[in-house]
């Protein structure tokens, strides 16, 4: 049987971006999360860069979890805003089954739905993000 | 069987804590978490209120799931610090089986094992130098 991390690699290197037990997934709006997988505790950590049409800031802090389910391989990552007086929202999670996910706020969900699909950094960015994801309210 | 939302639930009410879909639990410093739970998305959001020797701080956002799994009901609760230019630490993950968790931090995972209580319940640990102060 395989394993969560084992899991999680397969997908990251399909998406041609392992580096041994560290990863680079990036969103529907091109903000990067670079991270440590923690297999032990089934934990990733690292920071977020926002993409071109996203907020304007320095690096954002991440933590996250993943997890095997009938469903498939779970990612959940949660961002915090370094410096939350910049308007955009001061923190969200990116939740789902690989490699999809739902935008979630301090309000519960995305209303309206902001469904996405982890691709590698430096993908083609193929959504907007004005008005969207970090800048969401 | 037992639902994921009956499961958390019934933990939260055996805490005394629950309100409907909404809950208050606190961790071993006294930081306090009220949030709501979706059931529909296993997920939870709402604020933690700093403990006595934590960060000086106003409220930090929150936000987290729940899941089963073979061990039992986990519960993840990740917290943003308002105001990162206080010296606290910007971001901090509880995660484990309830009602035990661990502290996480940008760093990978500390030794500062925890159990969840009732909000208002004694504090039991002191905060200093610990929690959403570590570094």
């Amino acid at each position: 049987m395989r394993t969560l991390f084992s899991l999680l690699v397969s997908f990251v290197l399909a998406s041609g971006m392992v580096y041994g037990q560290n990863a680079c997934l990036q969103d529907q709006y091109g903000s990067q999360y670079n991270f440590t997988v923690d297999q032990t505790n089934t934990y990733v950590y690292g920071s977020v860069t926002p993409g071109p049409t996203q907020c304007k800031s320095a690096a954002w802090d991440m933590t996250g979890s993943f997890v095997t389910s009938p469903a498939g391989l779970g990612l959940e990552i949660t961002a915090a805003n370094p410096d939350p007086s910049n308007g955009c929202v001061p923190i969200y999670t990116l939740k789902g089954i690989m490699p999809n996910f739902q935008w979630y706020y301090v309000g519960g969900i995305s209303n309206p739905p902001q469904p996405g699909t982890w691709v590698a950094c430096g993908a083609k960015v193929l959504e907007s993000g004005a008005g969207k994801g970090t800048l969401k309210h």
